[in-house]
């Protein structure tokens, strides 16, 4: 098998895992189909995007968490920004987690939101670099001459 | 010329394309009439289009006769045939889809020579059988009629051709004008009034007969809007729905989504024809600041009700918890089949009276 289709077999099989595991959902699919000639790096950019936002919201996150009084209001409209974000872009895990942690937030669970921010914290890492990885793969598939496949 | 009171269908006067022509660069003097065969009398019409053709001089001049098909005003081999010119059209009604798309392509802005027949002298254009009748998806419309062409064409009717700026590839989308400045994005929504009366088509229609349609697009020529608090949210739809081949404008909240379509509405008034809708359908985001989407909805209706006009509104919500207080959720990006499904089955407009019913 030539280099070509070697990576574009690895980037297939890429792809389901990520999927397989839950990181993305058929909204991140959706995304994909969506690149063409006009947009090729509308998902790079996107996906840069939704990771510059969901930093700066934990941090907002976890200074309303760190007060004597928590308003645990705030910390509900950070996480339904975040919910609303990572379902758009098919960030399928930190979209769970944010599920769970808004639950907290009506309790007024300290705790419990604490630990749904270290939740979004780890899911966010591990996403960035899965989806880094997907990347740096397409480049290689364009630079060998390739075009990028969607994931059917 | 003694007045004949030719009829018009759907929404077209008998106009001649030569005041089409004045918007469009440099078109030769050409005429073309498209005329009701069952509007009158037929030796009538002919007469008074005779009486036309002659005062008109220089410029060409082109008849397409629409014939209803079960009650024919002209027969083949009779009479009236011979009083047609040779060189018009017969054509059977409706005058739609890819009937209308022949007719278009006769005038010269549109790369047609005019005088040259739609099909040979003597037959008519049948129906391919593959068309659907868009009349009765239009019929939810009554007010909505527009003029669905291929993408490429929307340059020539003045549209604001907001594919160009979706996929502008400097664009940051951070600093999108549009996303900054609602009230801007209304403003370029008035000059796209088309100049023309417009006709309810399916591009799906076209695209059945006419293969040569290029990138043919789902969302083609429909104008939404687009209401979201969450600015990745308005960046994946906007971005979704304008490759699809639609006319987005977006908007951060219920407010500001209720005076958009107030203005456009509103600024319809100059024009004495039917209303066209601001927006074809409205995406809204349940869960917003300032004016949640229930209540803009139902602030929408209310304004909706002076003009008798009723716009689709597909609702989403990123919070899936079923409170039926709330709008029905959907998924963050809706697949254009649903808009289709939701066009044809008149199923968007239940979507708008759900969201009526739940919450108004």
């Amino acid at each position: 098998m030539d280099v070509l289709s070697q990576l574009q077999r690895q980037l297939a099989d890429f792809l389901a895992s990520l999927y397989r595991e839950g990181f993305v959902d058929d909204q991140f699919t959706q995304l994909q189909k969506l690149q063409d000639e006009s947009s090729p790096d509308f998902v790079m950019e996107v996906v840069s995007l939704f990771f510059e936002d969901c930093e700066k919201l934990v941090n907002n996150m976890a200074k309303v968490l760190e007060q004597q009084v928590v308003d645990f209001k705030q910390v509900d409209s950070h996480v339904h920004q975040l919910k609303g974000s990572s379902s758009s872009i098919g960030a399928a895990r930190i979209r769970n987690v944010c599920i769970a942690f808004k639950t907290f937030c009506e309790a007024q669970n300290r705790e419990g939101c604490l630990r749904c921010l270290q939740q979004v914290n780890h899911e966010h890492a591990q996403l960035k670099a899965n989806l880094q990885s997907l990347f740096t793969l397409e480049r290689q598939i364009v630079a060998a001459g390739g075009t990028v496949p969607a994931m059917q | 010329m003694k007045d004949v009171p030719l009829s018009s269908m759907d929404g077209i006067d008998q106009k001649p394309s030569a005041s089409r022509g004045s918007n469009l660069r440099g078109a030769p003097g050409f005429v073309l009439l498209v005329i009701d065969a069952g509007a009158g009398p037929f030796q009538e019409l002919c007469r008074v289009v005779a009486e036309f053709r002659r005062d008109l001089h220089s410029s060409c001049c082109k008849v397409v006769w629409l014939d209803k098909p079960t009650s024919r005003s002209i027969n083949l081999r009779s009479f009236e045939q011979d009083l047609i010119d040779p060189r018009d059209d017969i054509l059977l009604k409706p005058f739609h889809g890819s009937r209308l798309y022949q007719v278009i392509q006769l005038l010269p802005e549109f790369g047609g020579h005019g005088l040259i027949s739609i099909s040979d002298r003597g037959s008519t254009i049948q129906d391919t059988g593959a068309l659907k009748d868009p009349g009765s998806s239009s019929s939810t419309h009554p007010q909505s009629t527009r003029l669905k062409i291929p993408s490429t064409w929307e340059n020539s009717f003045q549209q604001v051709d907001s594919q160009a700026d979706g996929n502008s590839k400097n664009e940051k989308y951070r600093k999108n004008p549009l996303l900054d400045d609602p009230y801007h994005s209304h403003a370029r929504s008035k000059s796209r009034e088309p100049p023309a009366e417009r006709l309810p088509v399916r591009s799906s229609e076209i695209q059945e007969v006419r293969g040569n349609v290029s990138k043919y697009k789902s969302l083609s020529g429909l104008k939404f809007l687009v209401a979201d608090d969450n600015e990745i949210s308005r960046i994946v739809s906007r971005h979704f729905l304008t490759g699809h081949g639609a006319t987005v404008e977006v908007c951060e909240n219920g407010e500001e989504a209720f005076q958009l379509v107030r203005m456009g509405l509103h600024n319809q008034r100059e024009h004495s024809h039917s209303i066209v809708l601001p927006y074809d359908y409205i995406l809204m985001d349940c869960e917003m600041p300032k004016m949640d989407g229930c209540e803009a909805t139902r602030q929408i209706r209310k304004e909706e009700k002076f003009y008798g006009v009723h716009i689709p509104i597909l609702a989403f919500s990123a919070d899936n918890s079923g409170d039926e207080g709330l709008c029905k959720p959907e998924k963050k990006v809706v697949e254009p089949s649903t808009y289709k499904e939701a066009s044809e089955c008149g199923v968007a407009e239940g979507y708008g009276e759900t969201l009526d019913l739940v919450t108004c």
